[in-house]
């Protein structure tokens, strides 16, 4: 029984070991905050009103082609009339999916790359990247549609959600602390290049070291700013303040999480009544081998 | 082994219960491999009703569509066919439509439609499945209606199956209602909302 | 006579059903000392029925073609009535299998069950494994998502290894210059008809061979030394009714592990569905981590390993190939780890730390460090079974008893 007990728990100390196991070592992206957690009725708010963003905003480039619009408007309570009035493209079908008219071609042609499918990118990317990433376009004259992404480095994406956020900027403050890191990475690569050439190691190395104290710090410091939501600054105003805006990409994400899996909700639903079935039947099954094995003890 | 004496009576219990629980646990255990045969969401989809406009068909016109992957055929019937459907003179197998698998119930039994000038009609020929031809009734010497090439079967306007001929059964009469004087739409049943 | 006494006596007259019933369940006499670790035989076949079960109910809805695959597996989880968990069933199933299989071989580790006369047993197990492999690896190409995609380029590739015909060889493989529709059709194919049929096969062979011989016990006697006047063995008891009613058991506790992970954690944090494989695969953007599933790793992790590329494979070949040799390595002179010498726990304790370590590290990217441990774990795995011979004939064993104790 005990080793049972032990080799169950190791197996199962897998699941408490996040997916970061895969994630390829990446440096630091802000923002970097948590998605609330909400459940329920104010769950299925939330998605409707991402739904209504999504279809306004996205879904001109981005298809969900795996998706219908029947069952989404079951799954998150929007009664079918008024799917068909406000959130169905009017030559589409209720049960029809959720495909656009882009063609990839010339998407790829216009940005660089096809805008890609977004049915499953919530269990891609997960959430919490979704919702950094929605929030971190930011003015950068250099590109290609004037923006960047801080969470996704020259992305091809323009600001989609222009209209909503408006346009931001990150703060003098973020600008100065990210260009000394940048010296500092500059530093630390002609420090190792000098090295490799046979440099002074002590003085190369005490180079080095200082060099990533001040990256450490720096990128320290550029988190608790971030976390204070300090890290971009309104350059334009648009529809939505700040806040609203967080708000209207929790609602945005919560329905792309959705779309990633729509059974979920059912799915843990029913876990809950097969588990109890199934320990029933242990339960049983487990008498009748106590009975049987009378005989053998 | 012990030697104590067997409790027949309990380890029978004990087995039929487990049998008994496992039983339905198989049981739960079909339903996704049962289930999944039904048709998928993307069937339903194309199996959606299909609305027609009637605002453009003219009288003794037949119009084709899709339904449910099977054709269907929309014909404009004039007052003297009706007329002539009410008392018609060829000899039918079911002339009452008296087969209730062949039509909805709330159809016209003698001319079986909703409304007696637009007749719907499933465009199969209930014998071996062939699609009948449409016959007007100054084609042919036998009322005009619909004539299977297949077999010969002939049916009257009103999809009713004549005497002599191969299908035994009327044409069948899909679920349809009127959205609209103009509209009908194939796959809802008059009175369902 | 009633019935089905009558019924029972047509069917016997023209089919030995009773005499297999009884010669390999009412019968067939197993020690009556099993434990925990012999659960794990029973439901290895579980897993393998469930796999059968669920794989060929995908294949109903399942396009193997490179333009629809991707889309069919979106389709069966969305479009397909219960086709979620058709798919979670079989995709869960195949890890559960795995996790399975390597505790029922573990079992044979300490009990010394691949030890005469069972070395065929073990041998047309290690088949099994084998084939499971493969079975495993062409399957997970079938979503055709970017892991699966890449997953097959590099595997794939390590057969460009072999001298000569490597790249030839590699091609023949692919069907094409690059993995594309013509390997995942052909894959298909191997993992849908061929490679069940032949685990189906290995697995009657196997069945078959055990119990020519009878089974092991963990304290590794022949329960056959010793029979009653009837010739039944006296630490024997018959299969059915003590052990079917026992694997029942087995049977609900494992269904209750594989229903909590189906229901509540299918994508076990990504060990069991990886997050690069929701995107479709792309010829022209690689992950940025490759890494194989978790079953692959400790010996991907051995691949990688060793600096040269031919010498990689070699050693990863090897590395499964010395498990075949396993009956012939162990001299200790008896089976049980019960009554081996405590080294020899010593030296299994140190197997599955190092076992875990590199399929650990088999699932990061490879660093200075990582590599060196990986060396360092590869290296002992060789001398574990390589020294074998010799380490197992080290010290003293304790008395073997005549009977079973428990």
């Amino acid at each position: 029984m005990k080793k049972l007990l032990i080799t169950l728990s190791a197996c199962l100390s897998f699941s408490v070991i996040p997916a970061s196991v895969f994630a390829a070592e990446e440096g630091l992206t802000l923002p970097n905050d948590p998605m609330p957690k909400m459940s329920g009725d104010f769950l299925d708010i939330s998605m409707q009103r991402g739904m209504q963003v999504y279809m306004n905003n996205c879904l001109g480039c981005h298809a969900l082609s795996f998706q219908r619009y029947k069952r989404t408007g079951e799954d998150i309570g929007i009664p079918e009339d008024v799917m068909l009035e406000n959130l169905v493209p009017a030559d589409a079908k209720i049960g029809d999916l959720m495909t656009n008219n882009m063609k990839v071609a010339s998407a790829a042609n216009w940005f660089g790359a096809a805008p890609p499918d977004l049915s499953v990118v919530s269990r891609a990317r997960g959430t919490k990247w979704l919702y950094n990433y929605l929030r971190g376009f930011y003015i950068d004259d250099s590109r290609p549609y004037g923006v960047n992404n801080s969470v996704f480095k020259d992305v091809g994406m323009p600001h989609a959600l222009e209209t909503l956020q408006g346009l931001q900027d990150k703060t003098e403050k973020v600008k100065g602390l990210e260009n000394d890191i940048g010296y500092a990475q500059a530093d630390i690569a002609n420090a190792k290049k000098q090295l490799e050439e046979g440099g002074d190691k002590r003085k190369l190395n005490k180079i080095i070291s200082d060099a990533e104290k001040i990256i450490h710090d720096a990128e320290a410091e550029l988190t608790a700013i971030s976390k204070a939501g300090e890290y971009f600054t309104i350059v334009k105003e648009g529809q939505l303040s700040p806040q609203e805006f967080d708000t209207a990409m929790v609602d945005l994400v919560n329905f792309l999480e959705y779309v990633g899996e729509p059974i979920k909700r059912e799915r843990e639903r029913l876990g809950v009544w097969v588990l109890l079935f199934i320990a029933f039947f242990g339960a049983v099954a487990y008498m009748l081998k106590k009975e049987y094995w009378k005989d053998i003890h | 082994m012990s030697n104590e004496g067997v409790d027949n009576g309990k380890r029978r219990f004990l087995t039929l219960a487990t049998t008994a629980v496992g039983a339905v646990g198989a049981g739960f255990v079909a339903v996704p491999f049962l289930g999944s045969w039904k048709p998928s969401a993307k069937a339903q989809a194309a199996g959606a009703p299909v609305e027609v406009d009637l605002s453009k068909l003219e009288v003794g016109q037949m119009v084709k569509v899709e339904y449910r992957g099977k054709p269907v055929f929309i014909v404009k019937r004039s007052d003297s066919i009706i007329e002539a459907l009410k008392d018609s003179k060829q000899a039918l197998k079911d002339p009452e439509s008296a087969n209730p698998e062949q039509q909805p119930e709330y159809v016209d039994k003698a001319v079986r439609s909703i409304r007696p000038d637009v007749m719907v009609l499933v465009a199969i020929c209930t014998h071996l499945g062939c699609v009948p031809q449409h016959k007007k009734e100054t084609e042919v010497d036998w009322g005009g209606g619909f004539f299977c090439p297949c077999h010969g079967s002939r049916f009257d306007l009103a999809g009713r199956v004549h005497e002599g001929v191969p299908a035994s059964k009327n044409l069948e009469v899909p679920p349809y209602s009127y959205i609209t004087d103009d509209k009908i739409i194939i796959g809802v049943d008059q009175g369902v909302a | 006579m009633t019935k089905m006494a009558q019924l029972m006596q047509w069917i016997d007259d023209r089919f030995p059903a009773t005499k297999v019933w009884n010669e390999h369940l009412a019968e067939y006499y197993a020690p009556k000392n099993f434990n925990f670790w012999y659960f794990f035989g029973s439901l290895a076949l579980l897993v393998l029925v469930n796999q059968i079960l669920t794989g060929i109910w995908l294949t109903m809805n399942y396009n193997p073609s490179g333009e629809q695959a991707y889309a069919s597996v979106e389709f069966i989880m969305r479009d397909v009535d219960w086709g979620w968990l058709l798919r979670y069933m079989h995709s869960t199933g195949a890890s559960a299998f795995f996790v399975v299989v390597y505790l029922h071989m573990f079992r044979g580790l300490i009990y010394g069950s691949f030890r005469k006369p069972r070395e065929l047993v073990w041998l047309f197990g290690m088949i099994i494994f084998v084939l499971l492999m493969a079975e495993a690896f062409m399957g997970y190409l079938l979503p055709w998502g970017n892991m699966s995609y890449w997953g097959a380029q590099v595997i794939i590739n390590l057969f460009s290894a072999v001298p000569y015909v490597g790249a030839e060889l590699t091609e023949w493989i692919r069907g094409d210059y690059i993995i594309s529709g013509a390997t995942l059709n052909r894959f298909f194919a191997l993992h849908v008809v061929a490679l069940p049929m032949a685990l189906l096969l290995m697995v009657f062979l196997h069945i078959v061979a055990l119990h020519k011989v009878g089974s092991n016990n963990p304290d590794g006697i022949e329960i056959k030394k010793y029979k009653d006047e009837n010739g039944i063995p006296l630490d024997g008891i018959p299969f059915h009714p003590y052990y079917t009613v026992k694997d029942i058991v087995g049977v609900a506790g494992f269904l209750f592990f594989f229903c909590l992970i189906i229901f509540f954690a299918p994508d076990m944090n990504g060990f069991f569905l990886e997050p690069p494989n929701f995107t479709p695969a792309d010829p022209l953007k690689t992950p940025a981590h490759i890494a194989p599933v978790w079953y692959f790793t400790p010996f991907y992790s051995i691949l990688r390993a060793v600096p040269d590329q031919q010498l990689g494979v070699v050693a990863m070949a090897v590395s499964l190939i010395i498990l075949f040799f396993l009956p012939w390595l162990d001299r200790s002179k008896v089976k049980s780890i019960r009554y081996k010498h405590w080294s020899f726990r010593v030296w299994l304790a140190l197997f599955v730390v190092c076992f875990v370590i590199l399929g650990y590290l088999g699932m990061k990217g490879p660093t200075p460090m990582r590599t060196l441990a990986a060396q360092i774990c590869t290296v002992y795995y060789f001398a574990f079974f390589f020294l074998m011979p010799w380490w197992s004939r080290w010290g003293a064993t304790k008395p073997v008893p005549e009977r079973v104790t428990h």
